[in-house]
């Protein structure tokens, strides 16, 4: 009967799950880990938090002279070579910035699943950045301005 | 529009050419210059994949990477014209695929789903503000709260750790996401399984703060409903002040 009440009241919630469970039923009453949460930031705080703090063990164990390669910058150079952004030039460095924009920014630039070839017109990205609802939805990208 | 079924036929053939790089004759292309295309549009998905990812994209080894991505292109049928949602099928793909078994990759649904909520959420459409609002928070009121918001449940805390220290974490955690009214940001933040609770049952707009609480005490076992309420105001006005928690409705 009790548990019949319980059903009813997590009946359809995203928590119901986790509460039909045994030992969250079992939990401590006023357990504090009740009452935790935490408040992670922006999209781009959250993500700049995560892939900030990849370093790789493997930087303190090299040997003198030899240069370290982390996977995630060998693996943007092999992102990145030969074929640019929408397949188009943009060959060799210049991907740190393009890796910082994507970490901090995905939301205001990328989001319209259509790369960036070409110009940097600031103008624009000010424009992208402020007014997602002209640029961002129609889901047209932007080649080639300069 | 309606297309002519020869026209209709060679954009198909070429459509599947661009997939799969299967040879094929479309009328007057050149060969040599199919391969190009082909090329672009693959960079353009794998572009559009590594931006909505971008941590999975770090963290997953290139080769797996790459295979689940080329083998997304050349065998999934796109069906949404909204390229943006393109990546969502994405997610959808390697969960029906079970690449997160297959690859060893545990996390791997939970991360590809969490990156994911934040283009759903920053391009979700507007939903209208509750219009007749006090600013206090009343215990005897149904609570406004940001409409722009989703909550979602993960087995691992993708949103705190970097991927595979989550690994040995598996639980229950829950994440708020909702869309600052101003900036159009979105904020996250990571509850505990009555919070999350308590959030959904305050969006839905059935019950009064109080009538919460009362469910909350008899579901969790709690016996002290002082202590229950001072921690969730505490709580409910620190989402307040960060723009998610609007007041009380008015009746």
């Amino acid at each position: 009967m009790k548990n019949e009440k319980k059903v009813n009241l997590i009946k359809g919630t995203l928590v119901a799950g986790a509460l039909l469970s045994v030992s969250a039923l079992s939990a401590m009453p006023n357990s504090s880990s009740l009452f935790e949460y935490n408040a992670l930031g922006s999209g781009a705080e959250v993500r700049t938090e995560i892939l900030h703090t990849a370093a790789s063990p493997f930087n303190l164990e090299a040997k003198c002279g030899e240069k370290t390669t982390t996977k995630a910058e060998s693996k943007k150079a092999e992102a990145k070579c030969g074929e640019g952004k929408c397949g188009e030039g943009k060959c060799g460095g210049k991907d740190e910035k393009a890796k910082t924009k994507k970490a901090e920014s995905k939301s205001k630039e990328m989001k319209c699943g259509e790369g960036k070839c070409g110009g940097k017109d600031k103008k624009a990205e000010a424009k992208k950045a402020e007014s997602k609802s002209k640029e961002m939805k129609c889901g047209e990208g932007k080649c080639g301005v300069e | 529009m309606l297309l002519k079924t020869e026209t209709y036929n060679q954009q198909n053939k070429f459509v599947e050419y661009c997939r799969n790089g299967k040879e094929i004759s479309i009328l007057g292309a050149v060969p040599e210059r199919l391969p190009h295309y082909r090329r672009l549009v693959f960079n353009g998905f794998k572009d559009a994949l590594e931006t909505t990812f971008p941590i999975a994209f770090q963290y997953i080894d290139s080769k797996i990477w790459d295979e689940m991505v080329y083998t997304f292109f050349s065998s999934h049928k796109c069906s949404d014209p909204q390229v943006w949602r393109m990546p969502n099928e994405f997610v959808d793909f390697c969960e029906a695929e079970n690449y997160g078994e297959k690859f060893t990759l545990p996390f791997l649904n939970d991360l590809l789903r969490f990156e994911w909520m934040e283009v759903e959420v920053y391009m979700m459409e507007d939903i209208e503000y509750p219009a007749n609002i006090s600013t206090t928070i009343l215990l005897q009121s149904k609570i406004a709260v940001n409409p722009e918001h989703k909550i979602i449940k993960l087995e691992y805390p993708v949103h705190m750790e970097k991927p595979f220290d989550a690994v040995d974490k598996k639980g229950n955690y829950f994440l708020l996401l909702f869309r600052e009214k101003e900036t159009g940001r979105v904020q996250f933040s990571n509850l505990s399984i009555l919070f999350a609770f308590l959030i959904e049952n305050i969006s839905a707009e059935e019950k009064t703060l109080e009538e919460i609480l009362n469910d909350i005490l008899y579901l969790f076992g709690i016996n002290d409903l002082k202590m229950l309420q001072t921690k969730v105001f505490k709580f409910l006005d620190e989402l307040k002040a960060r723009g998610f928690v609007l007041g009380s409705l008015k009746i």
